[in-house]
Formats: structure tokens, C-alpha cells, sequence
């Protein structure tokens, strides 16, 4: 019977050692977790994990995930398990320590949606994190957002007669760090040429071609200055904004008859815009005080002088500003691959008087960036699939690369950034196949905190902040639900999938206590049993 | 082998034990010390010491004594050829038996035969492991001893932070503050221990000083700042430092010793000098802005109130009084000043200033206006702070001035088009209506007048929108007008009752032009458009609204009425009796429009005369260039700015923290600054500042990087590019469009 029990001991010992030698070589994320063992779209006895349901939470979030400097966050997403008619505190918390709030309430599906826009500017390059908190603790996030210069405009100003409106627009372009040059006529065929300071003018530039255009994003130009363009120029202008993307804005009051217009019908080419006499003032008034709306609801505090016409848009344009009627004063539409704009608006440069500097720039920032031309298609860089929404350990991720057509894809690379001492991660990029110039790869981040993906050997680079496993649970849960929904709705045979969520390891822990344990009693009493068996035999 | 022996074996072996016992002991004390150096060097040396006594205590208390028996009981234990006899070498020989003499000589015999080294010495290996414990645990107490002395590296790049090196003992320093307020305050002298206060402006304060070790020198300096103060020595280590506190002063104490040694103690200590404000000062009497006498009005002293309250004391409260005398060109101004006497208010802390104005005594006749304001003056001293309250004018009408009823008052906002002229013109073309009646026909005479009369209701139709009489009595949609206007006909009376008719009227046109349900009745709070529909005549455009206040409705509507009587008599081709309405309506007008005038002096100054001829442009461009540059708009620089950009870069998430020395000195003194300013929220990020380089957590950090970003002009959005909407795949598109639009004929 001894003998039986010491060789069970024995078993038990070696047995256990082994376990937990196997176990030292396993990473326990593998082990399956019970969660997992079903499929997505195969209906589940486990309820997504959301925490308490009786406590409020996001269940969905978007932010985005880079600024560029003086843009501001606005973060949008919707609160759940809120209880009917009951109030939540969204809060938002910058880099600066200031903070923004708004109340929500839950409608009758106990959900309540929110957009809340964060008053701190990104004032420098670098990563930044905003602490997103719903009420006192009911939920809390923290978003990872990457500032970044912009990649800045050079602008091309036209302007008929030295004009105040013109000018506080050069000042801010030059406090902005954006390349301009402008033309000014003076007086009959007499001009003045100014630029900004780290570009000197041309003092015997005069005329516009196709190269000089190729130079510029946006053209900003007085009407009667385009209608004094001659008709060579003009083609380049307008085959600059058709072929090239370049960008148009038309502002100031209308040219006067000039004969050149009256003898070509090209100027119709060059500024398409039809401008009627307004109803709704005196014929002999040129201009009327109103306030502005932008284009996203907000209305600008001091009234402004627009021209006291009425601004036809034409069919696919789109407005930027407008008067407290809804009458357009600021409107855009697409000719050919650029854009084209006209302005009614005489002197915003009244806003900078009056103290709203700001929403100054944010008016001729949004105008400027909606008509320049866009970003060269052929750059090179990074995206994230669903680019505001966050991603958590253990989820996947799809990056998606896009580059030049006809050039092998390139190596790439993932590093956490907050992690000291860990690996780079090298990446294999697969082509899409319905974009020839694009491919993707799926990274499952293992560590919280920022990252880096970079192509190889120095190109193109994207961070992204990855938020833990246990943030935003609601979120996360939304997301499943959202997952097995579509699936289970487009019928597709439900086999069993990869599971979209890693497993804990918790199994192997538990795994290896038991062993942990097994081993010390069995080899305890193993050693017990010599000990004895050698002081018998002493005494003996 | 004799007995003599086995006691030096014996002694040998008790030293072997005590050396042993020590060696665990020093040991053991040795990791003690190092575990406690961390906290404190005495307290590890202290606690080294206990330990070493308490461990060789207990293990010498535990050790067996060893004696020339106890070595002979072992050799008979470990030598079975000793035959259990080791104890004969105990007993003098002349106590032996002979049997014990020949076992005695055997016992030699197999001693001598036992390999050497013989048995019963102490293991020579046995001390090892004890060295080998020393000897690492002596290590261990050097690593502890030198970590907690070692100068911490400071990043490249930053600048030099004295420190204090452990190897030297870090000074202290005591002080006592005496705080002696400034004398107009009347508080006593008070003693502050510690190096922080918060003290009046303009207190004196006494520093005084004891250091330990004494010091041959200590001074207060902001560092990277000019303001330095070197403290008076009063011997033995104790100095003394005064100074008087006009603004907050953030410090640090620099003690100096004998062999030429500086340091700078690392704590900041903070000066808050509370300032005296100026006193506030509200009007209570009169309430309206401009107080309107009639001509009439026996006048004989207009009662003047005003709340006065400061933090300390307000020492004086006077009234400037403007008496203005005459008009137009001929407008005449004289001050005059009277000190008012206050009481305190019970129930507040605000001293009640009363006085009546004795207009007569002034000077002021019907028709003079006088302007009042009041100045405070509180205790302070040297420089008294000084405030004023907004100016209240009293206008005494005169006797061709018609008091309106209600009386017009200034209002925030509102626009009156200047139409005088054509009332004025209306009366000067009616006035030679009647100078030529005699020779114009009856037909010409009422043709005339009647188009006097529609001229006069095109003029009541433009004043009358402000009240909205905005319809033509024929224009579509104006029946209900044309009610209201003949309701206003019918109420028209004699002179007389123009108080009741201009009521009337008013509720008349009131009537056919509602604005809506009145919310007073609701008990919700108003929103914006209900508070000011109470004031704004709003139609189709808003932002067209006009802003009146009901003063000056009161006073149009007088105004419409007159001008609707005139209008009716000239229509009635009796322009005779138009003239009085007419003058009225004028009147009125004159009236709103003078309401709302203050007049001033004329500030003298006489600009030179132009040289026209020398600066009248004559269009000669043979001079111009077709085209030149034009002066250059400069950026404006803020190397502050660029500083703290640089950090809040350099200290965001996952970047190493590397500044230059120049960037870090700039932001050393701004941050410097700013705690100067608001030492609440900047001190804490000064101290983190110049700590940085001994590692930061995270919360100061993050604290850090609020206070400079807090520091930084808010930026503005800049213009940006878009992304490209469609792509290559888009351009490729166009491109194939474009090229096959191109190809057609």
C-alpha cells in the first residue's frame, strides 16, 4: 500500500512538473477562452459582457484620431442603459485641464446621442490624450489624438484695387504660415506685388500661364480683376481649374461693364456665377448689412456688409455661408476636377474687430480648404479602416495601405510606442483587389496605449492610440452585437469563424496553480516518506 | 596531548565561534542598514548597530561553551581509536592509576598515529560561507549608501540645477516672518513662521534667518531673474532681510559658506501681496439716466444718492457736477465740486452718500442741463485708488420745449432715420400755401394742399413702420389697417385731450397688429425672442428689427398723431389749422432726436493746414511702374510662443523630453512669471519644472503640460488641404473622360 501510494506521488509530481514546464513555453493568450466558443451570428446563451445594466455607458464613440494645429476635437457617440427621462453628464477633458460638458437624456429606447466639441485648439505637434468621462464614474475613456501641422495652401490673390477686406486676409495668411503671392492693381495697368515672407515676388510677374498656375491651390480674386484678365489668361485659369483641381474664389462686387467682357462670352467660363439684384432692397443700394450663419449652423455675432444681390448656386453646389434668411452668400460647385467659389460677403474682416478672430479663421480655413485643390492622389500613406472609432487590445485592426500603382508593396512595421523594450512587428501587406494601388494588412494590438505603423525603409508612417481591453466595454459590446446582426442577417452559412475577440487566458492561470499545487503536496510527501525511511534505518 | 592542549583547542575553538557569531551578525546588520539607508542614513546606522548587538547577542547566548571537556567528549564522540579515553588527558598525571597511565600512553600512541591535521580543530571551511555572507552584504550596504548619494543625471540640454551632493550635510534654514501692514490700515505687526505669506501690498516684512550648519552668507533670489536679496549677517548663522511687498514674490533661499560653497535650496516659498482695490460705487438716486424737468416744473432740489463700499475704507466720496448753459455755439460749461457726507447703511457694508442738488444755487435756469458723477477715493496711501460712477444728467426744459409723456429717455439701441428736413420742409411748403393763397386759384389751392397732405402721410408712413403701420389703407391685406385708421379717426378730439387721443391711437394701432400671446401670462422663464419682443418690431426680416423702448414709442405715437391730424386738415384743404400739428409733429421729433445728445467741451486742437497743391495726386503715371513689389507684411514673432510649443512638443506622449538650454531657459522665466502672477496655478508647475530633471510621475507631468499649454495663445485653424475624394482610381477616370472628350470631333 505504501509502496502503491509513494509511486502515486510520485506520478502526481512528475506529472505536474511537466505541466508546468509545457506551460512556461505557452503564451496563455491562446488558450480558448468560454466566450469564444461560439460563432459570430450563431445565436448565444451569453450575453455580450456590458457590465451592470443598470449603469450608463457609451455604446458608441467617435472621435478623430488626428488635428491638425488650431482644430479643435468634437467627439460624438451615444450613451445606453440610460433610464428614461433621466440626465447624464458627458465630459471632456483636454490636455489643458479644461473641460466641456453636455447633458443628454435618455429617449424611450434608453439611448441618448451627444456631439461634444472640445474649446481647446491643438496648439503644437505631438500625441495628446482628452479623458472622456460620463457622468462621476460611470464610464471613462481615454482618446489618444495625434496633432499635426497642416499641410498648408499657397494662395494666389487677383486683386482689382487695394481693398481693407483683402489685406486682413494677406495679415492672417502670413500669422498662418501660408504661402501667398498677390497682384494688385493700383491704378490703369500699374500693379503691386506682394508675397509672404519666406517667398519673394516676382516684381515683373504680370502674367498668369499654365506654369505659374501649377504653382497654386487656390486663386482668390476680385471679379473685375478677372474680367481685366486677357483671354489667353483666362484659359489657363480656367484649364488650370478643370484639368488641374486648381481652386476659384470670386469676391467682391461685380465687375463693372468692361468691354473686354462684353466682347467675348468667356468670362463665363472664368466666373460662372449668376448675381441678381435683390428684392428685398433699395436699387440703388450696393451692399446690406446682415449676420452670417455658416454652413454649420453657426451665426456670427457682428453683421457684415454683403452685396445686395441675390447668389444663384448652381445645381451640385454647395453653400458655405449664408444670412439669417437662408438667402446664400457664400456658395461652391465643381467644374471639372476644381472647385470654384463666389463670395457676396464685403468685410468679414469685421469679425477680427469685434473679437471673433476665431471664427474668423475657421470661416476662410473651411472656405479655403473646401475649394483649394485636395492632396496628390498619389501620395503614399496609412489609413485605419473606420478612422474614428476606437480600437481596443485584442481586436483587430485593418490597415490599409495606399501607394503608387505598378511599384511592389512595401515592408512594414508596428511598434508600441509606450512599451518599453518591445519587438517591432513586422507587417504583410495584401492587395485589395478592387484598388490596384491599395493594400491591407490586420494587426491585433496586444498593448494599450499609442502606436506606430511604418512602411519601410523610411516611409510613410501612422499612429494610432489603442485604447485596454477593459475600456468602453458598452462600446465593445455594441460592436459584437452589431457584428452577429449583420452576419446573421445576410445569411451567410454560419460556420465557425475566427472569434473576434482573443482569448484571456484566465484557463491556463487557473491550469497552472492546479499544478503548481499538485506538485508541492506530491513531492511533499515524497520527501516526507524518505525522510522517514532514512531515520528508521539509523535507528534500526 | 596534554590537558594544556585540549584548553588552547578549546580557546581556539570559542574564537572560531565568536568570529563566526560576529561575522552573521555584521552580516545581518550590514542588510539592515542598507534596507533602511533609503529612508534615512542615521536611522540605517542606528538600526545597523542594534541589529549587530541583538544578533551576536542572541547567537553568542545560543552557542554551547566550549571548554577543554566539551573538546574531549568530542574527540572520544568523532575518534573511536581514543577508546572514549580523551578525558585522561584532563587529569594530572599524579591522579592516575596505573591502569589509567597505560591507557594514557596508548591514547598518545593513537593520537600520534591520526593523520593530520588532527581532529577537534575548527573547520578551516566553516568560515566561508560567514565571508562570503560579509561580504555580500557589505556590498548590498555600499549599493544602498551610493544610490541614495549618486547626483542624478541631468537630460543634455537643461539647465544646471544646483544641488545639494549627499556627501555634504544639506543646510537648514528656519525663519520667522514680522509682517507690519502699511500704517493706513491701522492693523498691527504679525509674526509668521515659515518662509510663505500672504501679506497686504505694501506691508514691510522682516525676514529672519537661522541656519544650521551656520552660514557666513544667505540670500533670497527668483532664479533667472534680476531680483535678487542679499540678507544683513547678524552672527552665528542667523541673518536678517527686509524688504517692503508691493506684488507677489516667488523665491529661493541660497545659503553660502565659509569655503566658498553655495547652495541653493530647492524648495520655492511664495510672498502673495493682497491688493487694496479701488472702491465701488452705485448710483441709487436718481435711477433713470436723464432726468427730465419741465419748464414749468417748480424745481427746488433734486435728491442724489449714491452706495459706496471698499475693502478697507473709503476715505472721501465727491460729486462733479457740469452745469451746461446755453446752446448750439453759444454752449457754456462750469464745474463745480461738493464733498458728500456718508452714513453707513445698516444691514450692509456699503456707506450711503446722500445730497440734494439746489438747481437754483447752481445757476441753472430752464433750458441748462446738468451732468452729475461721482467719485470715490479709499485710504490707500501713497497713491489713493480712484473710481467713478457713469454720469446722470438733469435736463430743465425751457419754455419752447414740450415735455413729452412719457419722458423720452436714452434707450440701448435703436435707429431713428434723420426725415426732420421733411417735416420741416412740409411746414416751410404749407407756410407758403398760405402766403400765396390770396393769388392762387381754388383749384391750384386745394391741388396744393392736398399734396401737402399725401406728402405728409408718406412721412407718417415711413415713421409709422417703426410702430407697424407697414400697409397703404388701399394695399392688399391693409382692411384691417384701414379699420385701425379710421377707429383713430374717430377718436381724434379737440386740443386738449392729446393725451387720451395719442392712448387711444396708440391702443388702435396696437390692436390690428398683434405680436402674439403675451408670455408674461405663462409661468416657463422667457426665451431670448420674448424679452425682446417687448422692445423689437419684428416682421419678415429679423435682423431688420428695429429696438425701441416704450419711452420712445410713447413719443412716436405722439408724433404719428400729430402728423395724422395734419394730414387730415391739409387734406381737407384747411392748411391753416395743419400748421399747429405740423410744428408739433416737428417738435416732438426735435425732441427725440436732442434726447439722446450730451454735449462736451471741445478738446483744442488745431491740426496744420494741408498743402494741397503739394499732395493733390494729378494722375501722372510716367513715374509708376507697371509693377512693383509692395512693402511685405511681416509675421509677428513670439519666441514665448515658440518655447512653449517646443515643450508641449517635446513633453507629449512617447517623445523623449529633449529641450536646449535656450528653450529652457525662456520657459524657465515664463513659467517664472506666470507664478508670479497666479502662484495657485503656476507655482506647483515651476516646481515640476525645475525638478524635472530627478524623473516626474505622471500626474506632475501632466500638470506641467497643462500650466504651459494653458500658457500659449489659443491657436487659430489655418487653411489646410482636403483629401482627395476619388482617388487614383478617380483621377484615372477623369483622365480616360477627359481624353476621349478630347478625341471627338
Amino acid at each position: 500500500m505504501n509502496r502503491a501510494l509513494h509511486h502515486v506521488r510520485l506520478a502526481i509530481a512528475t506529472l505536474s512538473l511537466g505541466v508546468l514546464g509545457w506551460q512556461a513555453f505557452q503564451d496563455p493568450r491562446d488558450w480558448p477562452a468560454p466566450e469564444a466558443t461560439h460563432a459570430p451570428g450563431v445565436a448565444s446563451a451569453t450575453e455580450p459582457d456590458r457590465g451592470s445594466n443598470s449603469v450608463p455607458r457609451f455604446v458608441h464613440l467617435t472621435a478623430e484620431r488626428s488635428l491638425a494645429t488650431g482644430e479643435r476635437l468634437t467627439v460624438r457617440g451615444r450613451v445606453g442603459n440610460l433610464p428614461a427621462e433621466q440626465v447624464a453628464t458627458v465630459s471632456l477633458e483636454g490636455p489643458d485641464g479644461a473641460i466641456a460638458s453636455v447633458k443628454v437624456r435618455g429617449d424611450s429606447n434608453h439611448v441618448a446621442g451627444f456631439a461634444l466639441p472640445h474649446p481647446t485648439a491643438g496648439v503644437a505637434p505631438g500625441r495628446f490624450r482628452w479623458s472622456l468621462r460620463l457622468n462621476t464614474d460611470d464610464d471613462s475613456a481615454v482618446l489618444g489624438v495625434r496633432v499635426e501641422e497642416p499641410n498648408r495652401l499657397n494662395v494666389l490673390l487677383l486683386l482689382d484695387h487695394p481693398d481693407v477686406e483683402a489685406a486682413r486676409l494677406q495679415r492672417w495668411l502670413t500669422e498662418s504660415g501660408t504661402r501667398f503671392i498677390t497682384r494688385t492693381r493700383v491704378s490703369a495697368e500699374r500693379y503691386r506685388v506682394s508675397a509672404s515672407p519666406e517667398d519673394p515676388a516676382p516684381a515683373d510677374w504680370q502674367a498668369l500661364d499654365a506654369g505659374w498656375l501649377k504653382r497654386w491651390d487656390v486663386v482668390v480674386a476680385h471679379e473685375a480683376a478677372l474680367d481685366r484678365l486677357s483671354l489667353d489668361e483666362r484659359d489657363a485659369l480656367d484649364l488650370a481649374i478643370r484639368q488641374d483641381g486648381l481652386g476659384l474664389l470670386v469676391m467682391g462686387r461685380p465687375g463693372t461693364d468692361h468691354d473686354l467682357a462684353k466682347e467675348t462670352d468667356t468670362a463665363s467660363r472664368v466666373a460662372p456665377w449668376v448675381l441678381f439684384p435683390s428684392a428685398s432692397t433699395e436699387p440703388s443700394e450696393i451692399s446690406r448689412e446682415t449676420s452670417i450663419r455658416l454652413g454649420d449652423g453657426q451665426l456670427m455675432i457682428t453683421p457684415v456688409s454683403v452685396l445686395a444681390m441675390d447668389l444663384q448656386v448652381p445645381s451640385g453646389g454647395r453653400r458655405v455661408a449664408s444670412d439669417t434668411q437662408g438667402r446664400p452668400l457664400v456658395a461652391w460647385c465643381a467644374h471639372g476636377r476644381g472647385r470654384w467659389a463666389r463670395s457676396l460677403i464685403l468685410d468679414s474682416w469685421r469679425w477680427r474687430q469685434h473679437g471673433e478672430g476665431a471664427d474668423y479663421a475657421r470661416y476662410w480655413a473651411g472656405l479655403l480648404g473646401q475649394v483649394a485643390r485636395p492632396e496628390a492622389e498619389a501620395r503614399e500613406g496609412w489609413s485605419v479602416v473606420q478612422p474614428s472609432s476606437p480600437i481596443f487590445v485584442d481586436q483587430p485592426v485593418t490597415l490599409i495601405w495606399s501607394g503608387a500603382t505598378n511599384v511592389p508593396l512595401p515592408m512594414a512595421e508596428v511598434r508600441a510606442l509606450e512599451v518599453t523594450g518591445e519587438p517591432v512587428l513586422p507587417l504583410n501587406l495584401s492587395r485589395v483587389g478592387r484598388e490596384p494601388a491599395g493594400a491591407q494588412t490586420v494587426f491585433w494590438p496586444v498593448h494599450p496605449g499609442w502606436h506606430s505603423v511604418r512602411a519601410l525603409p523610411a516611409g510613410p508612417a501612422l499612429e494610432f492610440h489603442v485604447q485596454p481591453a477593459k475600456a468602453l466595454l458598452g462600446v465593445q459590446a455594441q460592436r459584437q452585437q452589431d457584428a452577429e446582426a449583420r452576419t446573421s442577417d445576410s445569411g451567410v452559412a454560419q460556420q465557425p469563424l475566427e472569434s473576434a475577440r482573443r482569448p484571456s487566458g484566465r484557463w491556463g492561470w487557473f491550469i497552472q496553480g492546479i499544478a503548481f499545487l499538485a506538485f508541492v503536496v506530491s513531492a511533499g510527501g515524497l520527501w516526507a516518506t524518505r525522510g522517514r525511511s532514512d531515520v528508521g534505518a539509523v535507528q534500526g | 596531548m596534554n590537558r594544556d592542549a585540549l584548553e588552547l583547542l578549546a580557546r581556539r575553538w570559542r574564537r572560531h565561534v565568536v568570529v563566526r557569531n560576529l561575522g552573521i551578525s555584521l552580516a545581518v546588520a550590514c542588510v539592515v542598514a542598507g534596507v533602511l539607508f533609503r529612508v534615512d542614513s542615521q536611522v540605517a546606522v542606528f538600526a545597523g548597530l542594534v541589529a549587530l548587538i541583538i544578533t551576536a547577542w542572541v547567537r553568542q547566548r545560543r552557542s554551547p561553551l566550549i571548554t577543554a571537556q566539551a573538546i574531549a567528549e568530542h574527540l572520544n564522540r568523532s575518534c573511536p581509536v581514543l577508546e572514549e579515553s580523551a578525558a585522561l588527558w584532563l587529569r594530572p598525571a599524579s591522579d592516575r592509576s596505573l591502569l589509567e597511565r597505560l591507557q594514557w600512553e596508548r591514547l598518545n600512541r593513537s593520537w600520534e598515529s591520526l593523520p593530520t591535521p588532527k581532529p577537534g580543530s575548527p573547520p578551516s571551511g566553516r568560515g566561508v560561507p560567514v565571508l562570503v555572507a560579509v561580504v555580500l552584504s557589505a556590498a548590498f550596504l555600499g549599493f544602498a549608501m551610493r544610490e541614495g548619494s549618486a547626483p542624478v543625471p541631468v537630460p543634455e540640454g537643461s539647465p544646471e540645477i544646483a544641488s545639494t551632493p549627499v556627501s555634504t550635510p544639506i543646510p537648514k534654514v528656519s525663519a520667522t516672518l514680522e509682517v507690519r501692514p502699511p500704517a493706513y490700515l491701522g492693523r498691527p505687526l504679525r509674526r509668521v513662521d515659515g518662509l510663505s505669506a500672504e501679506v497686504e501690498e505694501g506691508s514691510e516684512v522682516l525676514w529672519t534667518f537661522v541656519t544650521l550648519p551656520q552660514a557666513t552668507g544667505l540670500e533670497l533670489s527668483g532664479q533667472g531673474t534680476n531680483d535678487t536679496r542679499i540678507s544683513e549677517p547678524l552672527g552665528e548663522g542667523r541673518f536678517q532681510l527686509r524688504r517692503t511687498v508691493t506684488d507677489n514674490w516667488v523665491y529661493q533661499v541660497a545659503v553660502r559658506f565659509g569655503e566658498g560653497r553655495e547652495v541653493l535650496l530647492p524648495a520655492m516659498h511664495l510672498i502673495q501681496a493682497r491688493r487694496d482695490a479701488a472702491p465701488r460705487l452705485m448710483w441709487r438716486l436718481p435711477e433713470a439716466f436723464r432726468t427730465t424737468l419741465a419748464s414749468t416744473q417748480d424745481v427746488a432740489a433734486v435728491p442724489v444718492e449714491v452706495a459706496a463700499s471698499d475693502d478697507h475704507a473709503v476715505a472721501e466720496v465727491r460729486m462733479v457736477l457740469t452745469v451746461a448753459k446755453g446752446s448750439g455755439e453759444g454752449l457754456r460749461f462750469r464745474d463745480h465740486t461738493e464733498v458728500l457726507q456718508g452714513e453707513l447703511s445698516a444691514g450692509s457694508s456699503n456707506t450711503i452718500f446722500r445730497h440734494s442738488l439746489d438747481l437754483a444755487g447752481l445757476g441753472l435756469e430752464p433750458g441748462d442741463e446738468l451732468y452729475v458723477h461721482a467719485v470715490a477715493v479709499d485710504s490707500r496711501r501713497p497713491i489713493p485708488n480712484e473710481s467713478r460712477t457713469e454720469t446722470r444728467s438733469v435736463v430743465w426744459l425751457g419754455p419752447q420745449a414740450a415735455a413729452t409723456e412719457p419722458a423720452v429717455v436714452l434707450s440701448g439701441v435703436r435707429r431713428i432715420p434723420q426725415y426732420f428736413r421733411s417735416q420741416r420742409q412740409l411746414i416751410l411748403d404749407t407756410e407758403q400755401l398760405l402766403a400765396e393763397q390770396p393769388a392762387l386759384s381754388e383749384a391750384q389751392f386745394r391741388e396744393r394742399s392736398e399734396s401737402i397732405g399725401i406728402d405728409q402721410k408718406l412721412l407718417r408712413l415711413r415713421y409709422g413702420q417703426f410702430l407697424g403701420e407697414e400697409f397703404e389703407p388701399t394695399s392688399a391685406g391693409a382692411a384691417r389697417e384701414a379699420v385701425a385708421m379710421d377707429w383713430a379717426a374717430t377718436l381724434r378730439r379737440p386740443a386738449g385731450q392729446e393725451a387720451g387721443q395719442v392712448a387711444a391711437i396708440g391702443r388702435a394701432i396696437e390692436a390690428t397688429h398683434g405680436h402674439g400671446a403675451d408670455s408674461a401670462e405663462s409661468q416657463r422663464p422667457w426665451t431670448a425672442q420674448e424679452m425682446m419682443a417687448s422692445i423689437a418690431h419684428v416682421h419678415d426680416s429679423p435682423e431688420a428689427a428695429t429696438f425701441l423702448d416704450e419711452h420712445l414709442k410713447a413719443a412716436l405715437r405722439g408724433v404719428l398723431a400729430a402728423m395724422w391730424d395734419a394730414e387730415g386738415k391739409l387734406r381737407t384743404v384747411q392748411p391753416a389749422a395743419a400748421l399747429p400739428a405740423e410744428h408739433q409733429a416737428l417738435e416732438l421729433l426735435k425732441a427725440i432726436q436732442q434726447a439722446d445728445r450730451l454735449s462736451v467741451g471741445r478738446v483744442g486742437y488745431e491740426p496744420p493746414p494741408l498743402k494741397v497743391e503739394e499732395r493733390r495726386l494729378r494722375g501722372e503715371l510716367d513715374d509708376v511702374p507697371a509693377s512693383a513689389a509692395a512693402t511685405q507684411i511681416l509675421a509677428r514673432s513670439d519666441p514665448d510662443a515658440a518655447a512653449l510649443r517646443h515643450v508641449v512638443t517635446a513633453w507629449s506622449v512617447g517623445e523623449g523630453g529633449m529641450i536646449s538650454a535656450d528653450t529652457a531657459a525662456r520657459v524657465d522665466a515664463i513659467l517664472w512669471r506666470a507664478a508670479q502672477a497666479q502662484p495657485e496655478r503656476y507655482l506647483p508647475a515651476l516646481e515640476g519644472w525645475r525638478s524635472r530633471g530627478n524623473g516626474l510621475t505622471d500626474s506632475a507631468t501632466a500638470t506641467l503640460l497643462r500650466a504651459v499649454w494653458s500658457l500659449l495663445p489659443a491657436p487659430e485653424e489655418s487653411p489646410g488641404r482636403r483629401l482627395a475624394p476619388d482617388g487614383e482610381e478617380g483621377r484615372r477616370y477623369f483622365d480616360a473622360l477627359n481624353a476621349r472628350w478630347s478625341s471627338r470631333p
